[in-house]
């Protein structure tokens, strides 16, 4: 039997619930739907194809290398932002003195419009007017431009580069409110009882920090993996298809082509990776929440 | 008593905004209503065409006083987004505006305009050939041909007259030519060059009339796939002896990398419409003065020329089809038609043969290559039958991905066969 406050908080959730079906749960339902049958955009359904969708797809050359393109994407670009994240939350840390303007300038690359900030990032990685060759030409270190989105192993790292650089704000604040959030005197039980700063840092500061680093992974994986402005205004998934993550490539295959089930097969794909993401995240965030 | 007589007042006030609110909701035909065409239409590379079709719009609107017609101009990328949601939901414009070979693609969604392409291809001198190819599927014209815009060689001529290349010789060149050419210009620090990359579709305009003239193509007449070929590699043989002589960056270029090289004064030459010569005559006029174009080069088998080609469909759900079909009859008249091409510089170029004969393309000389064309006009997916097989190869950069591949090692026959399995697949799947 359901209390007076359970009962208003299921009402006052149900507008909530009602809007996140039709807006996610709906289409997610219709996607699922359209994966197994075949369908092109202003046509009805021509036929039921089981997986055969999906079967298909793992016969493209195209798509097996969009599967790697996405691997690769994600982790690298997620462990680089963790890392570089956990740095600058330590770096913030200690600072003192204008610290309020420090926080609000790292905060920009995350809250300026996507689409734009990325145009600049294709200007500076532009083959004519790159002012990242430029500089580097006249400070000696290359003779010769680096060709950033005309390779593939530039194009990706010119990819994961702006995925880091938009990321990392979201990652340093939050391991800041972390950071800010231990207890102060655990960290000084330690350092009278003899432990230097890198002892404090594994064996107090991170164990602490875990459950939410495990929360903002899973977040920035599920991000990343579903990534779509940088990828297609920098590269449009190429050179030669070399930079295509599931969701270019099921805007390519499916948008411009009008095969929609072909469309919603492709971004589908992102379940399984983030269904284990999920899993083995939340069992580290339950483990260590359970020892702490 | 005063307090009910008050409260009576506010009640018959209340209930009268009710009742006025009701009726606005639901758009009860109280008064007579205007109807609305509304025309989802690209938004131009060139400015002047866009206010030119607004202006014509108000023309028409003008003459159709219980008619409101409605223009929208988006961007390509939205548009190509914008006709799948449309065509999806049912739900949207009454006009609009298809590239390239859409009309097949959403054939099921478009009805039929015979009756308006019979009647300008009798009035107008008949449609060339790339018209049907364009709009012409399973018996019906499925939208109506408007224009095209091509993909020419467009050159310095103070470069090349460097290295003893004169115009006349350029008007005459073969794929040999160019070469040869490109390689001295490439030796005077001009380098030429053309995107050769996904995503682009100068790219696809510039590599398609490669393979054909070298005798090679994606389909053939019957519609079977024919990639897998020897002229093919004779093609990407070719391509492979100009790629030195270009900027490795062509494998990253976009549809504007071709046009910012040409315009920042270090490239020498590329494959593009007049929209270069067009930027540079409002922003660079001292390269605007050395721009020329010149026909696609030919070769052993012929000389082509793809362009990127324009029509106007009218989708199944339209609630104003007749008035739909009048207003994309009243557009392609020849009056309104010369003004397009006036207003955007001689860009458009019609499908209709006696809209050609306008004087703007021998008024520049800079465009006097542009039409009337010595080339073959022909669509992606030529020789083969009309169909969205076409379509989606072009969509998905299948050929210049093909090339590319073949360009940074992968064995010639490995990229044919990558190309091969994607085309079969998107003909056929």
């Amino acid at each position: 039997m359901l209390t007076k406050e359970e009962k208003i908080a299921y009402i006052m959730l149900l507008p909530a619930f009602v809007l996140l079906f039709s807006l996610v749960g709906y289409p997610l339902f219709y996607s699922f739907y359209l994966s197994l049958v075949k369908k092109q955009a202003g046509q009805p359904v021509t036929a039921f194809v089981g997986l055969a969708n999906f079967v298909n797809l793992f016969k493209s050359d195209t798509f097996r290398l969009t599967l790697q393109n996405s691997l690769i994407y994600t982790f690298v670009a997620v462990p680089l932002k963790a890392i570089l994240g956990l740095v600058l939350a330590v770096l913030l840390s200690k600072v003192a003195r204008g610290r309020r303007v420090f926080r609000g300038i790292i905060l920009l690359p995350w809250v300026a419009p996507i689409s734009i900030s990325t145009l600049a990032w294709w200007w500076m990685y532009d083959p004519l007017y790159s002012v990242i060759n430029w500089s580097l030409i006249k400070l000696g270190i290359i003779k010769w431009g680096i060709p950033w989105l005309s390779t593939t192993f530039w194009a990706r790292v010119a990819l994961i580069t702006v995925n880091v650089w938009r990321g990392l704000p979201f990652f340093a604040v939050t391991f800041l409110a972390g950071l800010l959030a231990i207890p102060k005197d655990l960290l000084e039980s330690a350092q009278i009882d003899g432990a230097g700063a890198f002892a404090r840092f594994f064996r107090i500061t991170l164990p602490l920090l875990t459950p939410l680093l495990g929360v903002i992974i899973l977040y920035s994986v599920v991000m990343t993996i579903g990534d779509f402005p940088i990828v297609y205004v920098l590269t449009k998934g190429g050179p030669m298809n070399t930079t295509h993550v599931f969701a270019t490539l099921a805007f390519q295959e499916g948008i411009a082509t009008a095969d929609i089930a072909r469309a919603a097969t492709i971004v589908l794909f992102i379940f399984p990776f983030l269904a284990v993401s999920s899993f083995f995240q939340l069992r580290v965030i339950r483990k260590r929440v359970g020892a702490i | 008593m005063k307090g009910g007589k008050k409260g009576k007042r506010w009640a018959l006030l209340l209930t009268v905004l009710l009742v006025v609110g009701l009726i606005g909701s639901f758009n009860l035909p109280l008064f007579a209503q205007q109807k609305e065409i509304s025309f989802l239409m690209w938004s131009s590379f060139v400015p002047s065409s866009n206010l030119e079709l607004q202006r014509q719009i108000n023309e028409w609107n003008k003459k159709h006083p219980d008619v409101k017609a409605r223009i929208d101009f988006i961007s390509y990328k939205e548009l190509v987004v914008k006709l799948a949601t449309e065509a999806e939901a049912g739900a949207g414009h009454d006009i609009v505006w298809l590239r390239h070979m859409d009309p097949t693609l959403y054939a099921e969604s478009l009805i039929d305009v015979d009756d308006i392409c019979q009647e300008l291809d009798a009035k107008y001198g008949g449609f060339i050939p790339a018209a049907k190819q364009l709009a012409f599927y399973k018996g019906h014209w499925k939208a109506v041909p408007w224009f095209y815009w091509s993909t020419l060689f467009v050159y310095r001529t103070d470069y090349f007259e460097q290295i003893g290349e004169t115009k006349d010789k350029v008007h005459k060149y073969t794929w040999e030519d160019l070469l040869a050419a490109a390689k001295k210009v490439a030796a005077l620090g001009h380098p030429g060059g053309f995107q050769i990359n996904t995503g682009t579709y100068d790219a696809n305009d510039t590599l398609y009339p490669i393979l054909w003239s070298y005798g090679a193509a994606t389909v053939n007449e019957k519609g079977e796939v024919v990639i897998n070929s020897p002229e093919t590699i004779k093609a990407i043989d070719y391509v492979k002896k100009l790629f030195p002589a270009m900027p490795r960056d062509v494998l990253g270029w976009d549809d504007a990398s071709n046009n910012r090289f040409i315009l920042s004064g270090y490239g020498s030459w590329t494959f593009n419409s007049p929209s270069i010569w067009i930027a540079a005559l409002n922003d660079f006029p001292d390269i605007a003065r050395v721009i020329d174009y010149a026909p696609v080069p030919s070769g052993p088998e012929g000389q082509f020329r793809c362009p990127s080609s324009a029509s106007l469909g009218i989708w199944k759900f339209s609630k104003n089809k007749e008035l739909a079909k009048d207003l994309v009859k009243f557009l392609l008249e020849k009056k309104q038609f010369d003004r397009q091409i006036v207003q955007s510089n001689g860009y458009n170029e019609p499908f209709l043969r006696d809209l050609k004969k306008h004087p703007i393309w021998t008024q520049f000389a800079t465009l006097r290559a542009y039409e009337p064309g010595v080339e073959q006009i022909t669509l992606a997916g030529w020789p083969g039958p009309s169909g969205p097989g076409a379509n989606k190869v072009y969509h998905t950069f299948v050929v210049p991905v093909m090339f590319a591949k073949a360009l940074t090692g992968t064995p010639d026959k490995e990229a044919i066969k990558w190309a091969e399995d994607e085309i079969k697949r998107l003909y056929f799947e």
